[in-house]
């Protein structure tokens, strides 16, 4: 129960801070456990973007899904890492929705997103 | 059988053939909508009293989310480019105009599963189909008054959202509903909207054809839009959706639309702080919040006991079966429910929010049941939602399909039978 202890002691000191909760004596820190962060460089990253500019436009012209495979070979002016972070960025921007989970058996395959509302 | 089915398929045909039309692009076909299911007046004041007493706990979390500090929000799964803006209210106007509460009919009666508080969906077919179908089949509607507390939340915003950018009374407001423009269904949804504000009036008009400059956004014609209605995530607004006006926009998820809200020089609809309530994390808050006794007033813990589910960011301690979720996932998309073993029995085909931080949600049966469709008899799932228009329940709707509900569901029309 880790997130969720980390989770509830970053709002109870919040509203501990802001006189919603009375303050036990001892008040443990929401501070000094920091998790390693995972590399997001990809959504900042310009080469990316441009690559994810380049993909996006085909999207409309999809008949059916396509595996990540499948689109490297359609742009070979991008290698198979700097695809697969701009399919990663098109999917965190809602253009494309993604199945699989990445594994040999069950690779991630990409489709266009069908609407916006939930 | 098959003279069931001829006859299904027969009248559904005729109803479609006569009132399909009203709603294009919003029914797929014919067969989109299931016959109308049959509820008790009791049933449906149930699901009422539901939707009002989770509006009331969330009103109370709303007040919590104000206190929470940065690192709390980024902790609920909260993107760092929206925290400047996500607390932002605009006067007047309710945290949430339009939310949907998503509820599972249990044993122990209707359980929160998801409240769609940023974009909420299903709009036309909770409100004017439902009344179509109520009136074709001579039934009583229990949507009846739905519209008319649609177009008074909507107004009341559209009127906070022109204060709030300092325009004054019979000045023109510049009022707009936008979507994705490549998604019929939502422009649908879109247009309906706009013809129920057309005392303002606002024009509808695609997320992609809108202009951005450091002053403002604009419609297709160049005017600056004061009030605008999205049917567009929150998490999704960035710089380069828009059409910049001469010099270009950099690149910026967030980036001018939400500082315009920060200068009241824009007023958005759903307002930024629905976003915080749509957070699937919240309902781990408030849970656990509930469960340790602090925060919430004795009769609000009923509350929470009675309507809301066991809800955590890790899994459960006890050996219960569990769906996981993401925060602030979409559409049934990268959904799993998971055995007290550890076995996954069911799992959404999209993996889109996989990056995403999960909730575990105690896992609650979606009561199935046989209904008639056009391939014949299915066991179907139904997920009972409510929505919430300013405050105020209103707008039964229902959708069934797989056990894990997605894009694919049937529309379950809803009308009071005894």
């Amino acid at each position: 129960m880790n997130r969720t202890r980390m989770l509830m002691t970053a709002v109870t000191t919040s509203l501990m801070l802001t006189g919603t909760l009375p303050v036990p004596e001892a008040v443990v820190p929401a501070f000094g456990q920091t998790a390693p962060q995972p590399d997001e460089s990809w959504k900042t990253d310009p080469q990316v973007q441009e690559a994810a500019n380049s993909i996006k436009p085909e999207i409309p012209c999809w008949q059916h899904s396509q595996t990540q495979e499948e689109i490297v070979k359609a742009f070979p002016q991008f290698d198979a890492a700097m695809v697969q972070r701009s399919l990663k960025l098109l999917v965190y921007k809602g253009d494309l929705k993604q199945s699989g989970d990445g594994s040999k058996e069950n690779p991630f395959v990409y489709s266009r997103v069908c609407g916006g509302a939930d | 059988m098959d003279a069931l089915l001829r006859e299904y398929r027969r009248s559904r045909l005729k109803f479609f053939a006569r009132y399909g039309a009203r709603w294009p692009e919003t029914l797929a076909d014919e067969f989109d909508l299931l016959a109308p299911c049959e509820l008790g007046r009791a049933e449906a004041d149930e699901i009422l009293n539901a939707t009002a007493s989770l509006a009331r706990i969330y009103g109370r979390a709303a007040q919590l989310l104000r206190r929470l500090s940065d690192g709390a929000l980024l902790q609920m799964g909260v993107p760092g480019y929206l925290l400047p803006t996500v607390r932002r209210t605009i006067p007047g106007m309710a945290d949430c105009v339009i939310g949907r509460f998503d509820l599972a009919r249990t044993e122990h009666g209707y359980k929160l599963l998801e409240f769609n508080a940023d974009v909420p969906g299903f709009l036309v077919e909770a409100f004017s189909v439902n009344t179509a179908v109520c009136r074709h089949a001579g039934k009583e509607d229990p949507n009846e008054c739905g519209e008319r507390d649609l177009v008074q939340a909507l107004t009341e915003a559209v009127q906070a959202g022109i204060k709030y950018v300092g325009r004054i009374e019979g000045e023109h407001a510049n009022v707009v509903v936008t979507s994705g423009g490549r998604y019929p269904r939502d422009r649908a949804m879109a247009e309906y909207l706009c013809r129920l504000l057309e005392a303002f009036p606002a024009q509808y008009a695609p997320i992609e054809s809108l202009g951005i400059d450091a002053g403002g956004l604009y419609d297709p014609s160049g005017s600056r839009i004061h009030v605008l209605y999205r049917f567009f995530r929150l998490q999704l607004i960035r710089n380069e959706l828009f059409r910049p006006r001469g010099t270009s926009v950099e690149p910026e998820m967030g980036g001018l639309v939400l500082r315009f809200v920060e200068r009241r020089r824009l007023a958005i609809i759903n307002p930024p702080f629905s976003f915080l309530l749509q957070s699937k994390a919240l309902q781990a808050v408030i849970w656990n919040l509930f469960e340790s006794g602090q925060y919430f007033a004795e009769d609000e813990r009923r509350l929470i006991e009675r309507y809301m589910l066991p809800t955590y960011l890790d899994p459960p301690p006890d050996n219960t079966a569990y769906v996981v979720k993401p925060v602030y996932g979409a559409e049934g998309d990268t959904v799993k429910v998971v055995t007290p073993a550890g076995g996954v029995v069911g799992q959404s085909v999209y993996t889109s929010y996989s990056d995403q931080l999960m909730v575990y949600q105690k896992y609650v049966d979606l009561m199935p049941s046989e209904m008639m469709t056009e391939y014949g008899p299915r066991t179907l799932h139904v997920v009972t939602s409510c929505f919430l228009l300013a405050g105020k329940p209103s707008g039964i709707c229902m959708r069934a399909g797989e056990a894990i509900t997605d894009e694919s569901a049937w529309v379950l029309p809803v009308c009071i039978g005894c």
